[in-house]
């Protein structure tokens, strides 16, 4: 049986306002998107031109222009936008390979229904073996003063307009969990995506 | 004592295909316009510049890399290839962009990104015909990218060729700008394959995500 080019893995952990944990999943990425394809397709390809849809820094779904001399950032390059690296959404429906955003976006904030996102911490990647590894990880709180729901979870690079230095999210990775989980008010839900590369 | 409930849910890994991105790699030997040779195989190494490009902006990403000087691949030390923010951009700029093929074998390890007998396009021996390629289609929950590029012998002598790379092209964006051409995805050819005088390879790769 072969083994993928590259692979991805997640962890969710949600902790009541006391810090403690009250649910733990952990499950292998099953839903790599077009984006990625397309990313690595301008890599080829970038001309100037080019569109990619992506979500803004509001939450809202547009397009990018990719311009030269920065078509892309990583997860954190830039005035990274709150939706670069990882997403959380309520929707629970499978995801579709040709579409490119969560179901749900749960936008960042404390109104309802929201939750405050916060930073990505990038590791270093890991290379001195197979397979290599990188993670990114990022803790998102409840202030909304009520239960957040999420259902889906997603991994998302900066997409770059060079002439006006906009940065936006573009997804790669969306996964649904295996049930909804709830983050009480207070509470914290922290996703790690660990990504395998083999060689 | 009071206890806390915690609700875990783990998830065995998939015993048939685990999800995620595979590869192939298509060869096809064209002799006075006869196909003469056929084979599919199946890629098996992405390497670490993919996660420079993730990492990119955060941390500078250091690689041994490779440059083109403009005719010659020069093997540099490691070198620092991020900046502070807008890092890793790619064009197709240079003309070892893309499928590059070699005549040697490096080590398979996540932080190799050269061939390590690079074959130069020459008139009067292997020649490079540009990269192609489409943009990314769907069917299902199957998505591909497919690339490829022809090589034909132009010499008089047989060629054997032992290495392929998937090669980008990098820079970090900033100030002190730092390009290069690092290999994205490496793989042997092996069994080897001989490029008789006049013969034309293609070969194509074909990139598939799972959702």
């Amino acid at each position: 049986m072969p083994k993928p080019l590259l692979s991805a893995r997640y962890r969710v952990v949600v902790r009541d306002p006391k810090g403690r944990i009250k649910y733990i999943e952990e499950a292998p990425s099953k839903s790599f998107i077009l984006n990625l394809l397309y990313w690595w397709w301008l890599c080829f390809n970038l001309n100037g031109s080019d569109v990619i849809s992506v979500v803004n820094t509001s939450g809202q779904q547009t397009t990018q222009t990719l311009s030269q001399p920065m078509g892309w950032t990583g997860i954190t390059g830039g005035t990274a936008p709150p939706y670069s690296g990882v997403q959380v959404g309520s929707g629970t429906s499978a995801p579709s390979a040709s579409s490119p955003y969560l179901e749900s976006l749960i936008v960042s904030g404390t109104g309802s229904g929201q939750l405050s996102y916060g930073t990505n911490d990038v590791t270093s990647p890991s290379l001195s073996s197979n397979p290599g590894t990188i993670q990114d990880t990022k803790t998102f709180t409840n202030n909304s003063g009520g239960t957040v729901t999420v259902g889906e979870i997603g991994l998302a690079i900066q997409a770059n307009n060079g002439i006006t230095d906009t940065h936006m999210a573009a997804l790669i990775i969306h996964d649904v969990l295996s049930s909804a989980v709830s983050v009480p008010n207070g509470g914290t839900l922290t996703i790690t995506y660990t990504m395998e590369v083999n060689t | 004592m009071a206890v806390t409930l915690v609700k875990i849910a783990k998830h065995r890994r998939n015993k048939e295909l685990e999800a995620g991105v595979y590869g192939y790699i298509k060869f096809k030997i064209i002799d006075h316009g006869k196909v003469v040779f056929r084979s599919k195989r199946q890629m098996h190494s992405l390497t670490g510049i993919w996660f420079g490009m993730l990492w990119a902006g955060q941390n500078a990403f250091k690689a041994t890399y490779v440059a083109y000087s403009p005719n010659s691949f020069v093997i540099l030390s490691p070198a620092t290839c991020s900046g502070n923010g807008e890092a890793f951009w790619f064009i197709a700029s240079t003309p070892y962009v893309g499928i590059v093929v070699g005549t040697g074998q490096n080590a398979k390890a996540p932080d190799n990104y050269t061939l390590a007998a690079p074959v130069m396009s020459s008139s009067t021996g292997l020649s490079y015909s540009p990269l192609m390629m489409s943009s990314p289609t769907v069917s299902g929950n199957i998505s591909t990218l497919t690339m490829s590029r022809a090589f034909t012998n132009n010499g008089s002598s047989p060629i054997t060729l032992t290495e392929a790379a998937i090669v980008v092209y990098l820079s970090n964006g900033n100030s002190t700008i730092i390009d290069m051409d690092a290999a994205l995805a490496y793989d042997y050819i092996s069994p080897s394959i001989t490029l008789a005088a006049g013969q034309t390879l293609t070969i194509t790769y074909q990139i598939q995500v799972t959702t």
